[in-house]
Formats: structure tokens, C-alpha cells, sequence
């Protein structure tokens, strides 16, 4: 790589001749370097990479059906299969990496279907303002209060249970927090003296909120996004651990509610799909808060406040935005 | 009969509704700008300067709105404009230069692509060309290394180069008139001087018209050649730079230059401050706003009971174009040139 690797985390390729990424990158890199280095970095980071190596690896590293036996059934962990076989002598490891692709295809696109339709919102609300803004609150209000879980048992009990059914209600529904979150910012952001100079250049609204608002807010956006796949792998999980997930799908909440009446004699059939969803949601949670301390200059400069700041509950992780909004009880695996 | 002017604002009202009351801010002001005239409005905080200046791009902020007038921009009226017309007009064949450098300029994007997104508004080009065009026009300012610090990010400039950086996307798109809303408020004093030269050949190489709002009276000296001063919303005295600074004939003005210090005066003369302090926007005096703290005014009639207007005020016999909005602009005169 010709543009040396001192830039931590940033791929900032340009050009021939380019020069090395300005300080603006550097700095954020070093900050970002410095989050990473936490404990809760370490664990965040190198969990993401073991999930979406896992999503994306699955019939690589596992190739064949994942409903299919390929042993014998209930062994415990060995050589052969390491985390063990099922009642119908299905290889668990290889049913966990599928599981693991089948959530982190689920919060993928849930994810970026709500960061389209909450940034949109978000900033029209709160560029606007107005009769627009209003409008735009009450509908975002109107998605809060709905009970996402039960929405999604009556939508997976009169659609069907199809992944696709389940990324387009949870995409529709997962993203009021981000709303609300990039409509403050925005509000903010339109008093800066740098939006009035931008209008008085003749830059038309689209253009304002494309070029001028969202770089400001996409930092922020993608710090909710983690906690909001998060809840989304929770969602997905609980929906098919109670039988509502997709039946041609492995999925990690199906593998911890099939391993239930076995729970005395094969440990490992509900421990490894259930540290799956552990890790899963750990690596979302614990990068959002990673890419949050390298964002807030006070979080990564003062330890002391940081740590104080820096709350047990995943969901929490980002004290400042989770203000704007009320604490949402978290669906639990039952 | 002369060139019709290049923007003529009538009698322009603008007004904020505040929950206090309605706040007055333009209360009917006239001007005329020539091609390549700089015209300075000079004025204390909240004497309507920086509103009329928005008012004429149609961005008056909320909850301001512009109520009556006319702000004809090469003939057109630019008040009840579309969006789409205003747009067009502004950023390209005007320019705005801000106040605050500092905070002017997004964080987020290098300046170099700053400059040329105000070009892509206006012209059709490629990325590119609009770059290579931004690169020149920083050239053209006297930004050293135009290349190299085109790809740079505000923050990594000083203060005086960011007002520079401003200036350029102001100057982009050529405009005919460019409006520089205290453009050197937010500097230091060595850096106001570079800026202030900046602006000056700005001026003499692309004959672009400037406004300048400004209550820095050194800036008007060294700028202007028109000059209108404004108090508590309205125009009290409008002529050449040098009629108003030589032979004032508003009290307010002469308040004002007698509240500086000067180097041609003896040592010992002390600086006479305006007495009293400006009035409410909400809630004027009546007759001439100014008359409170007038020492020329002479209540309860005329100054208390009649607004004098700047319009039809008596003709001064030694210049057409130099008129005061005063009942005793003559006297004011007589006296002002014995005071100093």
C-alpha cells in the first residue's frame, strides 16, 4: 500500500500524488486507534470481525446443508465436530455460522434500510421545520410507541415467517431512535453559519441537506445504527426461539429453542448458539460505543469521565444520544 | 439620464414577530448601487445593517419577513421571487461574504471542494474543471500554494485565510455584486489590512460592486465611495464617503465621528461619546428616532412629532446626493465643520 500504514482504521486511498491523508483523518484515526485500544475496543472490534467472518464465511469454512446429519447424534464437542452434534446429529458449529449469516443478513439490511428512511426523516424534520417537523415527530412518536416484538408476531402470524417479512418489518419499524437523534443534530446544525453561507451561494435544500447536513450527521447515525442491529439480532433471535423465524433458515434463536428439552444431556447445543448471540450483539454494542468515544473529544482525552460515563447495559453505551429517547424494555430471550 | 442602477432597493420594510412584539428592523430604507460603486451602510448593532443585507437575497432569517418594498436587481424584482429565480441570483451574480470565518466555512469538506461546489450550483462542468477553477480563484486572492491548499480542511487555516477562503467562494461565479457583511469583524487588526487590500483589488480587477456592511468607520474610509448610515432601522444620511466624513449633517453621524479617536486632533481632546443608549425596535420614539439623544433636537416639535425624511429632504445647495435625514441638517453642518 503506498500511502503508508500509520493511518490506523482509515482507508483513505487517493490518487497518484495524493497526499497522505490531511491531519482531519489522521486525527480521527489516532482517536479512533486510541477507543480501539479499550478493553471494550478490543472485545467490540475483534468480536465484529469474528461475526461478519463468520456470516460471510459459512459455506466456506462449512460447506453442505446445515439441516443435514453428518454424525452421529448428541456428541459432545471433539476433533470432528467441535462444538458437537444434535438430536439429529447435526454438526452445531456448522449450524452456528449459518445462524450467524442469517442474522447478520437480517441486521444488515434492516440496518440500511432504516438509516435511509431515519436520516431522511431526521433531517427533513429538522431542517424544515414547521408543519413538516411536526408531521414527521408525530409519525417518528407514532413508531416509538408501537411494541416492535408484538408488531412482529402479528405481521410473522398473518405474512409468514420469511426472512425477507421480517427485514422489511423491522427496517420499517427500527428507525424512529435514528430520527430523532439526526433531527437534533439537525437543528443544530442549521443555525451554523456555514448553512446560511451555503444558501447564500444559491445551493438549492436537497443539495444543503446532501453536501452540508449529512457528513455532519452520518458519524453520529452510524453509532445508533450499531445499537439498533443490536436490538435487531435480539428481535430475531426471541421471534425464532418462540418458532416465528424463518423454517428454511438456520437461525441462532431456533438452535438455542430446539436445544431446550436436551438442556441435561447436550450442554453444547444450547451454550454455542447462545454465546452466538452473545458475541453478536457485544460486537455491535461495543462498537458503537468504540466509534462514540473516538467521536467526543472529551470521552477520549479524559479517562475518568469516560469510564464513569461508560454504563454496564449494552443498550446504554451511548449515554447522549439514548437521551433523547425513553429507555425501550429490550425483548429478551424467553 | 444615467445608467439605471445595478440594484435599487425602494422603501424596504422588514420585520420580525417576536413574542414582545413586532421588532422593526428595516423600517423603509432606499439605496441605490451603481456597477462597480461600493457602498458602505455603516451603523451600530441592531441598526438594521445586516438585515437589509439579507433582506436583498431573500434570507432574512425566522421569524423575519420582508413587508413592503422593492429590491430591484438589474430591474427585476427579487421580492416575491421564486426560489428557483433567487437561488440563481445568489451565490452567482451575488456574492456573500460573512462575518465569522470561523464558523462560515463546513468542517467537514476540504476548501478547495467548497469553492467549487458554489461553481457546480451555477455552471455546467465536471468535478474537475469546477476544482481547477477553484484553484485559480484562490490564486487570484492570494492564497499561497492554491493547489496544495485547496485540499486542506478549514480548521487547518488561520483565521485570515479562512475570511480569504470566503471571499473566494463569494468570487467564484464572477459575481456583479458582492455583499460583505462585516468582513472584517471577526480578524485581527493586521489581518484586517489584508483583507481589506484583498478586497480592494478585488475590486479594481474584476469592477464588481460591493455593499459593505460595516461599523468599522476606517474600513468605509478606505473602501467606500458611498456611504449611507443607518440608526434604529432607518437611513439618516446618505452621500459620497467624503461629504459624509468631512461634512456630516446628521447628528447621529456626527455623534459617531466624534466618538472616535482621530490622528489629526490635538492630544488632549477627549472622545465624546453618543449619550443615552439605542432605542427599542419594538417601540420607537416618535418623530425622528434619534431625538432622545439628540443634542440639536428641538421637542416637542418638530423632532418629537415628525419623522423627517431622508427622501425629500431639503436639497443641500453644494451637493444633490449628499442628504440627512434631519429638520436641521443645515445647522448640523454649519456647526459639525466648526466642531472640528
Amino acid at each position: 500500500m503506498p500511502g503508508g500504514t500509520d493511518m490506523a482504521g482509515t482507508e483513505r486511498t487517493g490518487g497518484p500524488g495524493r497526499q497522505q491523508s490531511g491531519p482531519r483523518h489522521g486525527q480521527a484515526a489516532v482517536a479512533f486507534g486510541r477507543a480501539v485500544r479499550t478493553p471494550s475496543g478490543v472485545i467490540g472490534v475483534s468480536f465484529l470481525v469474528v461475526a461478519i467472518g463468520a456470516a460471510l464465511m459459512a459455506d466456506t469454512i462449512a460447506p453442505g446443508d446445515p439441516f443435514a446429519s453428518s454424525g452421529p447424534a448428541l456428541r459432545p464437542p471433539s476433533a470432528d465436530h467441535l462444538m458437537g452434534t444434535d438430536n439429529f446429529g447435526r454438526d452445531i458449529a456448522q449450524a452456528v455460522l449459518y445462524g450467524m449469516r442469517t442474522s447478520m443478513t437480517i441486521v444488515f439490511w434492516v440496518v440500511a434500510m432504516s438509516f435511509v428512511i431515519g436520516v431522511a426523516v431526521g433531517m427533513v424534520s429538522g431542517y424544515l421545520g414547521g408543519w413538516v417537523d411536526d408531521l414527521l415527530s408525530r409519525l417518528t412518536e407514532v413508531f416509538q410507541s408501537i411494541p416492535l416484538f408484538f408488531l412482529a408476531l402479528l405481521v410473522v402470524g398473518f405474512f409468514g415467517s420469511g426472512v425477507d417479512n421480517l427485514i422489511l418489518l423491522l427496517g420499517f419499524t427500527s428507525w424512529e431512535l435514528l430520527a430523532r437523534v439526526v433531527r437534533a443534530e439537525t437543528l443544530s446544525l442549521r443555525e451554523r453559519a456555514y448553512m446560511e453561507a451555503a444558501r447564500s451561494s444559491g445551493a438549492s435544500t436537497v443539495r444543503i441537506l446532501l453536501r452540508h447536513v449529512l457528513p455532519n450527521v452520518a458519524p453520529t447515525a452510524v453509532v445508533v445504527m450499531a445499537l439498533v442491529g443490536s436490538r435487531v439480532i435480539l428481535i430475531e433471535a426471541a421471534l425464532s426461539f418462540i418458532g416465528l423465524g424463518d423454517p428454511n433458515q438456520i437461525s441462532l434463536g431456533y438452535l438455542v429453542s430446539s436445544a431446550q428439552p436436551f438442556l441435561r444431556v447436550a450442554w453444547w447445543m444450547s451454550i454455542f448458539p447462545g454465546l452466538a448471540i452473545v458475541v453478536a450483539v457485544l460486537a455491535l454494542n461495543l462498537t458503537g460505543d468504540v466509534i462514540n468515544d473516538a467521536l467526543d473529544p472529551r470521552r477520549s482525552s479524559s479517562g475518568r469521565r469516560g469510564r464513569r460515563r461508560r454504563s454496564a447495559a449494552g443498550t446504554e453505551a451511548v449515554p447522549d444520544l439514548a437521551a433523547s429517547t425513553q429507555a425501550q424494555p429490550e425483548p429478551r430471550n424467553p | 439620464m444615467t445608467e439605471s442602477p445595478l440594484l435599487s432597493v425602494r422603501d424596504l420594510r422588514t420585520t420580525f414577530d417576536t413574542e414582545a412584539g413586532v421588532v422593526q428592523a428595516v423600517g423603509g430604507v432606499s439605496f441605490d448601487i451603481r456597477r462597480g460603486e461600493v457602498l458602505a451602510i455603516v451603523g451600530e448593532s441592531g441598526s438594521g445593517k445586516s438585515v437589509t443585507a439579507m433582506s436583498i437575497v431573500g434570507l432574512v432569517p425566522d421569524p423575519g419577513r420582508i413587508e413592503a418594498g422593492q429590491v430591484l436587481w438589474k430591474g427585476r424584482d427579487l421580492i416575491g421571487a421564486s426560489g428557483r429565480q433567487l437561488r440563481a441570483v445568489r451565490g452567482s451574480e451575488i456574492g456573500v461574504i460573512f462575518q465569522d470565518p470561523m464558523s462560515a466555512l463546513n468542517p467537514v469538506h476540504t476548501v478547495g471542494r467548497q469553492i467549487a461546489e458554489s461553481i457546480l450550483i451555477h455552471r455546467r462542468g465536471t468535478r474537475r474543471q469546477a476544482m481547477e477553477r477553484a484553484i485559480e480563484v484562490m490564486t487570484s486572492i492570494g492564497i499561497p500554494q492554491a493547489r496544495r491548499r485547496a485540499r486542506s480542511y478549514p480548521f487547518e487555516f488561520s483565521g485570515g485565510m479562512r475570511q480569504r477562503v470566503m471571499i473566494a467562494i463569494a468570487l467564484a461565479n464572477e459575481p456583479d455584486l458582492l455583499i460583505a457583511d462585516e468582513p472584517t469583524t471577526a480578524l485581527d487588526v493586521t489581518i484586517q489590512a489584508q483583507v481589506v487590500s484583498t478586497l480592494q483589488e478585488i475590486r479594481a480587477r474584476t469592477g464588481a460592486a460591493v455593499l459593505l456592511i460595516t461599523h468599522d468607520l476606517g474600513l468605509v474610509a478606505a473602501m467606500a465611495d458611498q456611504v449611507a448610515v443607518m440608526y434604529a432601522g432607518r437611513m439618516v444620511e446618505r452621500g459620497s464617503a467624503e461629504e459624509v466624513f468631512q461634512r456630516p449633517r446628521h447628528p447621529y453621524t456626527v455623534g459617531l465621528l466624534a466618538s472616535l479617536p482621530r490622528l489629526d486632533t490635538a492630544g488632549n481632546d477627549r472622545l465624546r461619546p453618543i449619550l443615552g443608549s439605542p432605542p427599542s425596535l419594538i417601540d420607537l420614539p416618535s418623530g425622528c428616532a434619534f431625538h432622545p439623544r439628540c443634542p440639536y433636537a428641538r421637542t416637542p416639535v418638530p423632532c418629537a412629532s415628525e419623522e423627517p425624511p431622508l427622501e425629500g429632504a431639503a436639497a443641500i445647495q453644494d451637493d444633490a446626493g449628499h442628504r440627512a435625514a434631519c429638520h436641521f441638517a443645515p445647522e448640523v453642518a454649519a456647526a459639525a465643520v466648526v466642531g472640528s
